[in-house]
């Protein structure tokens, strides 16, 4: 199976589960997955918004310094 | 009937009670909200009810979403339960928020000190700025507030006097007992649904005029001749009684009682509204404060929390204390709905009050009318 439908139907589980932990590294995996700037970020910001929302200081750091190296927050 | 306010500011020996008015009338009640709830500092619950770092309660003020939440320094802190993007609700059921708040609409996240920390895809997919969205003017709207014997006052306007300032007669009254209160529990704490506008019960509450007749368990140890009206004009009212009987598990054992009170405090005990709506009492071996919401004009949730000298108290001894006071709070419940339907007698003027025994009551009503007064003067300048 194409590696974007297979996270894509992981992320539509976890989503409908709330299994925000894994929602942040399904995320953050997807955004491996694409080559163009704007997707990678968009898949970055979605990661880092679950990371703020559970209280993962460690991703959520992470992501924002990705975030910031691209100019997208 | 007449609706002139004057009637109630007048002495006590003349004056009229509220009219029907401020108990039917859905206008007046709008007026009400303004300027003794929204312009002044009514209580909104209490801060035992967020006691760990995160915990998070939305609260319907009067139809205005809020959100009390204990940040990550302690301190607990007040703010309109909206969103800044699209005014979502934020947080819809009692929770810890481990992280940001987060609105469930398009993911704007918030500290818990209310500041906005990301505006996801605001400028478009994966692009989280916007030369037009300033993180640092879109906080979550802060509602003033401050913690008064655990009572969360809140003051919606934010430009009333300070808290400090207006009750410094009270807190100075009641200076002893500036001690560590320790609330009970889920044991110590009630809510009563009650079918009567929300001044009602502090009227019932305030006078001790009502208590042989509502209350003949009370007047057996605690007569009427024992008690005392407290009147204190545009502040507060109350009564107090010389003959405080302390409350006694089955075997005879007492709760221990607050430190180093004065002998005024040995048989002596308080209850006093501080207006708008919150229902306090002082005594020697426990305390207790029930707050008031008004949820329409003529319903009102009576939340009552009971509070300890010390956090080792006997579970039994206090979850009979709590059915004690609940029982005579219940026994009121007839005399406030029964006022309420009276109230659509179009005959009623307002009442004639006791020269002697309804100062309590006057003195809340001459409070209202007088901050009502004040707001027609505004509105009409």
């Amino acid at each position: 199976m194409n590696k974007k439908i297979k996270i894509d139907q992981l992320i539509i589980e976890a989503h409908s589960k709330n299994d925000r932990e894994n929602l942040i590294k399904l995320y953050f995996e997807a955004s491996k997955l694409f080559s163009k700037i704007e997707e990678i970020s968009f898949f970055l910001t979605q990661a880092y918004v679950f990371s703020l929302d559970v209280g993962d200081d460690i991703e959520s750091k992470k992501l924002f310094y990705m975030l910031k190296q691209h100019s997208r927050i | 009937m007449s609706n002139d306010l004057t009637l109630v500011t007048k002495p006590l020996e003349a004056a009229n009670g509220l009219p029907n008015s401020h108990y039917t009338d859905q206008s007046v009640y709008e007026l009400e909200k303004r300027a003794l709830f929204f312009e002044g500092w009514p209580g909104l619950c209490v801060a035992s009810e967020v006691p760990k770092i995160g915990d998070a309660i939305p609260m319907s003020f009067m139809g205005m979403p809020l959100l009390v939440i204990r940040g990550k320094q302690g301190e607990v802190q007040v703010f309109q339960n909206i969103c800044r993007h699209r005014g979502m609700i934020l947080v819809k059921e009692k929770k810890n928020i481990e992280g940001a708040i987060r609105c469930p609409y398009h993911s704007w996240c918030y500290s818990t000190e209310g500041n906005l920390l990301v505006t996801p895809h605001v400028g478009g997919p994966g692009m989280n700025t916007h030369p037009n969205i300033d993180k640092n003017t879109l906080g979550l709207i802060k509602v003033r507030s401050c913690v008064w014997r655990d009572v969360i006052f809140i003051n919606i306007s934010g430009d009333a006097e300070p808290f400090e300032n207006i009750h410094k007669n009270l807190m100075t009254r009641w200076e002893e007992f500036e001690q560590p209160l320790f609330h009970g529990g889920e044991d110590s704490k009630f809510l009563l649904d009650v079918k009567c506008n929300w001044k009602l019960a502090v009227e019932n509450y305030c006078e001790s005029y009502h208590l042989p007749w509502i209350h003949p368990g009370l007047n057996t140890y605690s007569k009427l001749e024992d008690h005392y009206n407290i009147n204190e004009p545009n502040l507060y009212s109350g009564q107090g009684s010389l003959l405080y009987r302390q409350f006694l598990g089955n075997n005879g054992a007492a709760f221990p009682n607050f430190a180093d009170l004065s002998d005024k405090w040995t048989d002596g005990a308080e209850y006093i509204t501080v207006y708008p709506n919150v229902l306090l009492a002082v005594q020697k071996d426990h305390v207790y404060a029930t707050i008031l919401n008004s949820t329409s004009i003529n319903t009102t949730e009576e939340h009552m929390h009971i509070y300890y000298a010390s956090s080792d108290t006997d579970p039994k001894m206090r979850e009979d204390n709590c059915m004690q006071w609940e029982g005579i709070f219940i026994e009121d419940i007839f005399v406030v709905e029964g006022m309420q339907t009276g109230r659509q007698c179009s005959g009623f003027d307002g009442g004639r009050f006791s020269p002697t025994m309804d100062g309590p009551t006057h003195c809340f009503h001459a409070w209202v009318a007088n901050k009502l007064l004040n707001l027609n003067h505004t509105l009409s300048a």
